[in-house]
């Protein structure tokens, strides 16, 4: 079980940034912040807006979180827990019941909590893919 | 196995960082060739083109007059290098030599000299002040494009339809993206002084470009195809560092552009690809890329290819090139003995 990193990250690595502040500290901050500013938890969970699963399936996702699209090209890393959701939509979740209960059994932190990261990385991503 | 013997005659030996030709990638993937043993002749416009003093990839390196000087000197130029050198195969990489050649095509038939080169129609329909109808035929969306003969036009271009942004073009080389009639008459000016009249202008096509590079059998198939997304850029705009890539989109689009042109020898296919996945073709080179070599990086070696089948050997279709190869280029210096340099100036040319 992962603790302390249930935020989710992603990075670009030539000019092809997602959003991630450039420098790491502050990208550390949110992550330690996270936990303090969670939503409260909510029974129905909203769901996330990735892009479409064609894209997702074709992206060829590494175990160290490097991710490449053979199709645009682009490049760009993710954190382990962005790995997680990034193979658990690969892997078919669709909703985010699923993929907060995938990522429960991983990393230590409120189903609010990784409810509003997930969120917050399909947004990154959407605008990766726009 | 053993490989075919032939020497191939391969212009564009200049390589300037920032707008290299591709006749120096060209070289280095015949001579990397696994079917062919091939001898390279390096032919080139400026003796201080470093593709001449290369003897890696140039077994010979010579002089050519430039092909504004006239059919006669040039061919002149060709009937002596094939008298004393013997070339079997030319192949030329440079888009301004393309009309003279695919025109001495009979000619260099009966000097002895294969050729894989679109005809003199189809280097025309590709033409940048044509590209629409070829698009159209292809049905691919194609940026509006209009030859324009005075700088007036940008006074009020967007009267015509032609509003800002826009794309200044030459009708051989270079490209202005423009926002303003200011910056549009700089770049009228300029690329009309350098490439002469008339100077295109096109309508900007928002996206991320990306490009396929291939060859058209001369019977409507396209043999080989390696697609890149450039990741790194010339000031010039050229590709710095890119990307294999396999789009089944862009694929098909070059699939009917060969097929509706029955397109023969080697093209550079550049598209936009917008937000909504909609492409937008920008140019048709006729003729491989600056950046060929990552065809042999993915394992198309497509200028061996265009060779084989210029000799009329039959071609098997390459295996699919894989996504995910990076080129990056780097700039280095040659040396060169003043001897050398004095070959090529004052005798046109450099034996190893």
């Amino acid at each position: 079980m992962r603790t302390g990193h249930a935020a989710v990250a992603a990075r670009g690595d030539h000019g092809f940034d997602i959003g991630v502040p450039a420098n790491p500290s502050a990208s550390k901050e949110i992550l330690m912040t996270t936990n303090e500013s969670a939503a409260a938890p909510s029974d129905t969970p909203r769901e996330a807006q990735f892009p479409s699963p064609e894209v997702i399936g074709r992206l060829a996702v590494s175990n160290s979180g490097f991710v490449f699209d053979p199709v645009s090209g682009a490049s760009f890393s993710v954190n382990v827990s962005g790995l997680a959701v990034l193979r658990a939509i690969q892997a078919g979740a669709t909703d985010m019941g699923a993929i907060v209960h995938s990522l429960g059994a991983e990393f230590e932190a409120a189903p609010a909590v990784l409810q509003r990261d997930v969120m917050e990385f399909a947004g990154r991503l959407r605008e990766a893919f726009r | 196995m053993k490989r075919r013997s032939v020497t191939v005659a391969v212009t564009g030996m200049n390589a300037r960082p920032d707008n290299p030709g591709p006749g120096l990638a060209v070289a280095r993937c015949l001579k990397e060739s696994r079917h062919l043993d091939a001898r390279v002749l390096g032919l080139s416009y400026d003796a201080l083109d470093p593709g001449l003093y290369l003897p890696q990839w140039s077994d010979e390196s010579h002089l050519m007059p430039y092909p504004s000087a006239g059919e006669e000197t040039y061919m002149a130029r060709l009937a002596g290098l094939h008298e004393a050198s013997g070339f079997d195969v030319l192949l030329p990489c440079l888009d301004s030599e393309l009309p003279t050649l695919s025109r001495l095509v009979p000619w260099l038939d009966e000097l002895g000299v294969a050729t894989m080169l679109p005809t003199a129609e189809q280097i025309r329909l590709r033409s940048k002040d044509r590209l629409n109808e070829l698009a159209d035929e292809a049905k691919i969306d194609c940026p509006e494009t209009k030859s324009v003969f005075r700088e007036d036009f940008f006074a009020d271009a967007a009267g015509e339809g032609f509003d800002y942004p826009l794309v200044v073009k030459g009708l051989f080389y270079d490209a202005k993206i423009v926002h303003t009639q200011d910056e549009a008459v700089v770049a009228f000016r300029r690329i009309a002084g350098e490439w002469g009249l008339p100077v295109l202008v096109q309508k900007f096509a928002a996206g991320e470009e990306i490009n396929l590079t291939g060859i058209g059998d001369g019977e409507g198939r396209l043999v080989g195809a390696v697609m890149m997304k450039k990741r790194a850029l010339t000031d010039k705009g050229k590709a710095w560092a890119g990307i294999s890539i396999h789009d089944e989109a862009l694929l098909g689009a070059a699939r009917r552009l060969v097929a509706a042109t029955r397109w023969r020898g080697p093209l550079e296919v550049e598209v936009m690809r917008g937000t909504d996945g909609r492409f937008s073709l920008i140019e048709i080179n006729p003729r491989f890329p600056a950046w060929i070599y990552l065809s042999v990086g993915v394992g198309q070696n497509l200028p061996e290819t265009l060779v084989r089948l210029a000799l009329g050997e039959k071609v098997a279709e390459p295996p699919p090139a894989p996504a995910g190869i990076l080129f990056i280029r780097y700039a280095q210096e040659v040396i060169v003995p003043l001897s050398d340099f004095e070959a090529v100036v004052t005798t046109g040319g450099l034996y190893a």
